[in-house]
C-alpha cells in the first residue's frame, strides 16, 4: 500500500515536470496575442481621434480662408471706388497684394501640417510604436507655423490694411 | 349655361391671381430699385460705400467684426495635446 502511493506520487511528479514548460509556453503566447490585440484596439482609437482632429482643423481653416477672402473683397471694392473718385490708393493696393501673399503662405503651411497628421493616421500599429512620437513632434511644429501665419494675417490687417483705409478716410469729406 | 358660369368664375380667379402676382413683383422690384443704401458687395454682406467718412467708419466696423470672428487660437497646440489624442 505504501509502495503503491510512492509510485503514484512519482508518476505525478514526472508528469508535472514534463508538462509544465509546455503549459507555460502556451500561456505566454496567449498573453502576447492579447497584448497585440489590445495594442491594435488602442491604436484604432487614437487613429479615430486624429481623424476627428483633422476634420476640426479643416473646418477652422475653411472659416479663416472664407473670412479673409470676404474682407479682402470688401477692401478691394473700397479701393476701386476710391480710385474711381481720383484718390491715390497705391499704398493700399501694394499692401493688399502683400496680404494676399500671406493668405497663400497660410494655405501652404496648413497643407503641410495636415499632410503630417494624415501620415500619422495612416501608420500601422507596429509602425506607430516606432515613429508616432517623432511624427507628432513634427506635426506640432508645423501647427505652430500655421498659428503664427494666422497671427501675422491678423496683425497685418490691424496695423497696415486698417491704417491705409483710415488714411484714405481722412481725405473724404466730413459726414453730413 | 352652367358651364359658362363655371368658366367665368375660373377666369375671374385666374385674373385675380395674375393681378396679385404682378403687384407682388412690382413691390419687390421697387425695393431693389429704390437705391436706399449700398448693395451688399459680396457674400456675407460687407457693404462698401465711399460717399463720406461715416461710410468708411461703418466699413471698418464690418471688417473688424469679420476679422474678430476668427482667432489664431483655432490653431493652438493644445489641440494636439495627448489628452486630445486619447493617449
Amino acid at each position: 500500500m505504501k509502495r503503491a502511493s510512492i509510485l503514484v506520487g512519482m508518476v505525478a511528479l514526472l508528469l508535472t515536470i514534463s508538462i509544465a514548460p509546455a503549459l507555460a509556453q502556451e500561456g505566454q503566447s496567449g498573453g502576447e496575442g492579447r497584448l497585440q490585440e489590445r495594442l491594435q484596439e488602442r491604436w484604432e482609437f487614437v487613429q479615430k481621434r486624429i481623424e476627428l482632429i483633422i476634420t476640426r482643423f479643416n473646418n477652422n481653416q475653411q472659416r479663416h480662408r472664407e473670412t479673409y477672402e470676404r474682407v479682402k473683397a470688401a477692401v478691394e471694392e473700397f479701393l476701386e471706388k476710391m480710385k474711381a473718385k481720383g484718390y491715390d490708393v497705391s499704398k493700399l493696393e501694394r499692401d493688399l497684394a502683400t496680404w494676399e501673399g500671406m493668405f497663400e503662405e497660410f494655405a501652404r503651411d496648413y497643407r503641410a501640417f495636415i499632410e503630417e497628421l494624415e501620415k500619422i493616421a495612416a501608420l500601422s500599429p507596429e509602425q506607430a510604436q516606432g515613429s508616432f512620437y517623432s511624427l507628432l513632434r513634427e506635426a506640432r511644429r508645423l501647427l505652430q507655423v500655421v498659428r503664427q501665419d494666422a497671427v501675422e494675417i491678423r496683425l497685418f490687417y490691424q496695423q497696415t490694411i486698417r491704417a491705409d483705409i483710415q488714411e484714405l478716410r481722412g481725405q473724404l469729406p466730413e459726414s453730413a | 349655361m352652367r358651364e359658362g358660369r363655371l368658366s367665368r368664375s375660373a377666369g375671374l380667379v385666374l385674373a385675380a391671381v395674375i393681378l396679385l402676382g404682378s403687384s407682388l413683383t412690382t413691390t419687390s422690384c421697387g425695393k431693389e430699385e429704390s437705391g436706399q443704401g449700398p448693395a451688399p458687395s459680396s457674400e456675407g454682406g460687407i457693404q462698401v460705400g465711399v460717399a463720406d467718412r461715416s461710410d468708411v467708419d461703418s466699413l471698418l466696423k464690418d471688417l473688424d467684426r469679420a476679422m474678430d470672428s476668427v482667432s489664431p487660437e483655432d490653431f493652438s497646440d493644445s489641440q494636439l495635446a495627448e489628452s486630445e489624442l486619447g493617449l
